[in-house]
């Protein structure tokens, strides 16, 4: 399938990223998780919620609203940073993968992520998180209500600045 | 003036045909040349088959398209997912040329037309744009005077909050339903989430829906997709099955689902029997009809 | 650094550096290409099989049953719905369709006797 994404060169730190990102709007988000199932079956096709990459909560402070839990591949990558088995990597897009080859499962990656993004495997004792579906997410496919989307990231840190409260 | 052919689903024919009565009538009332697709497969249900086979998903929606081009009409579909799945395919083959060769070289292999000139019109659509609400307003009979919440869908919302859930609002109240606005409005029914965490779906999802409908004293939850039918009438039987062996009728038991197409004809001057609202129920509607005499 | 020392170092990095290039690979891959995660005989999730062979079957979700035929009768209907239901030429075109998509493969269902093989 034909990527969307492009890498995004980052003079100061000398890495390459993606130029974009997937952003979740709350307000939009039903809550029906399509997104999860599809990138469980995507990844490893089944559609047990317990392998997506993803993740869909219900907002414990407004029932009714849902928020959800997906990796950023940030510019200063905590998971990569703290994994000690050179195991997470960038790859030429700038996607952060983690080879399951050399992941050992100790788990290090998903404390050191601010949102705990990856997640062990359910049978084997390795980590995994998103890849973006090497560039063509799935997920934002199957989101009719259009919460999900992938976005530049510049106007994606607009978007979540204003969710947040703040200006943009 | 345009010709349209209903598309009728899975679910409608044999879970509601009081509804498929009630769309029938409603848009033979309302003037419009209306008729069914004829010989329609799935629609093919975008939430599992788009992850599975993409490409399959496209060709066999295409399918159905190639079908409303056989029979020159315009598609209209009144289950959100039908039509999602339609208007996703449409826009993919007009805007991806590898993707429309692979579709019409598998079409052709059947014998089929590619669908190069079908519209895909959403039932709400087609009531609001076409038909016009000061038109829909004239044709009412009698004022329902109900209250009720409305779970509109999530595909619905494809083209924005704007569109069709406003269409939908604003039909309501020309029927003369006073809308209650509840916290689970935007949420899913749970139909695809049943496959995965059939839990979730009914206790989280429908439970809660009709719950707060009973405590909101609804008369009746109003919905226009079939598939968003199929999962609140599975979960409800599910949920009852329960409560009988508990021996106690949960609350969201008691308020029953009810399709537009119903209401309007109920609005029109039809009665109940004519488009037979009492048969294959999940919630029996007598208390509403009741309610409906009384006024 | 011993000499020892260095040789395992260097020994190391070389399998460091082959592991990168085979990691270097996409996840859907991956999954492939370790024999402990090869993917399960079929790709048909389970809780999706039974409407999955519905759809080959009559090539909708749900089959016409008693009930429904009953149900339709009451409500002013014709028995059998204008769909795939009754026209039948239907259900054979989305067999075939189904068939050159390679669906049937992929899941391993036997059109024939109606199943999936695993
Ligand atoms: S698919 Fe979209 S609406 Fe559904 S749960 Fe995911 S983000 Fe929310």
């Amino acid at each position: 399938m034909e990527a969307v994404i492009a890498p995004l060169h980052v003079e100061q730190l000398n890495i390459t990223v993606t130029d974009k990102i997937l952003v979740h709007d709350p307000s939009k988000c039903t809550g029906c998780c399509q997104c999860m199932i599809a990138c469980a079956y995507k990844h490893f096709k089944t559609f047990d919620l317990e392998y997506a990459l993803l993740q869909v909560h219900e907002d414990p402070l407004q029932p009714g609203r849902f928020i959800n839990a997906h990796c950023s591949h940030c510019v200063h990558a905590m998971c990569l940073a703290a994994c000690p088995k050179e195991a997470i990597y960038r790859d030429e897009n700038g996607i952060v993968r983690i080879s399951p080859l050399k992941c050992v499962g100790c788990g290090i990656c998903s404390y050191a992520c601010p949102i705990s993004i990856p997640k062990k495997h359910p049978r084997l004792n390795i980590y995994m998180k998103c890849d973006l579906c090497d560039g063509d997410p799935v997920c934002v496919k199957m989101c009719s209500a259009e919460a999900l989307k992938l976005l530049p990231r510049e106007e994606a840190f607009k978007i979540v600045a204003e969710l947040r409260g703040g200006s943009p | 003036m345009k010709r349209y052919g209903y598309f009728l689903g899975c679910v409608m024919p044999v879970k509601m045909p009081w509804a498929e009565k009630a769309v029938m009538l409603v848009a033979k009332h309302l003037g419009l040349h209306f008729d069914y697709l004829r010989g329609t497969t799935c629609c093919i249900r975008p939430g599992v088959w788009k992850p599975l086979d993409y490409d399959a998903w496209l060709t066999l929606t295409s399918y159905n398209l190639a079908l409303a081009e056989e029979q020159e009409v315009v598609l209209v579909d009144s289950c959100n997912g039908c039509w999602i799945s339609h208007y996703e395919t449409l826009q993919e083959l007009r805007e991806n040329s590898e993707k429309r060769e692979m579709v019409a070289s598998y079409l052709k292999g059947i014998g089929k037309p590619f669908p190069e000139h079908v519209e895909v019109r959403h039932f709400l659509q087609v009531l609001y744009e076409d038909v016009g609400l000061e038109k829909i307003k004239r044709k009412v009979k009698r004022k329902l005077n109900l209250r009720a919440t409305r779970h509109i869908g999530c595909h619905a919302r494809k083209l924005g909050d704007d569109v069709l859930p406003r269409y939908f609002d604003e039909i309501l109240e020309a029927l003369g339903v006073e809308i209650i606005d509840t916290p689970y409005d935007k949420m899913c029914c749970g139909l695809l989430l049943f496959l995965a965490d059939p839990e979730r779906s009914v206790y989280e999802r429908v439970e809660r829906k009709l719950n707060y409908a009973y405590e909101q004293e609804a008369d009746f939850c109003a919905l226009i997709c079939s598939g968003c039918y199929d999962q609140f009438d599975r979960a409800v039987r599910i949920l009852r099955k329960e409560a009988e062996a508990k021996g106690e009728l949960p609350k969201a038991c008691s308020v029953p689902v009810v399709h537009l197409a119903e209401l309007m004809a109920l609005a029109f001057g039809y009665k109940p029997e004519d488009f037979g609202m009492q048969h294959l129920r999940c919630t029996p509607v007598d208390r509403l009809l009741a309610k409906l005499q009384g006024c | 650094m011993s000499e020892r020392a260095s040789g395992a170092k260097l020994h190391w990095l070389r399998l460091l550096k082959a592991a990168e290039r085979l990691t270097k690979t996409k996840l859907s891959e991956e999954i492939q290409v370790h024999p402990w995660r090869r993917p399960l005989p079929s790709e048909a999730p389970p809780p999706a099989k039974p409407a999955l062979a519905r759809d080959y079957e009559v090539g909708l979700v749900y089959p016409v049953t008693d009930e429904a035929i009953e149900a339709r009768a009451a409500c002013g209907l014709p028995k059998i719905p204008p769909t795939a239901h009754l026209y039948r030429d239907s259900v054979y075109e989305k067999r075939r369709l189904l068939e050159a998509l390679g669906v049937l493969k992929r899941f391993q269902f036997n059109g024939i006797e109606r199943r999936f093989k695993y």
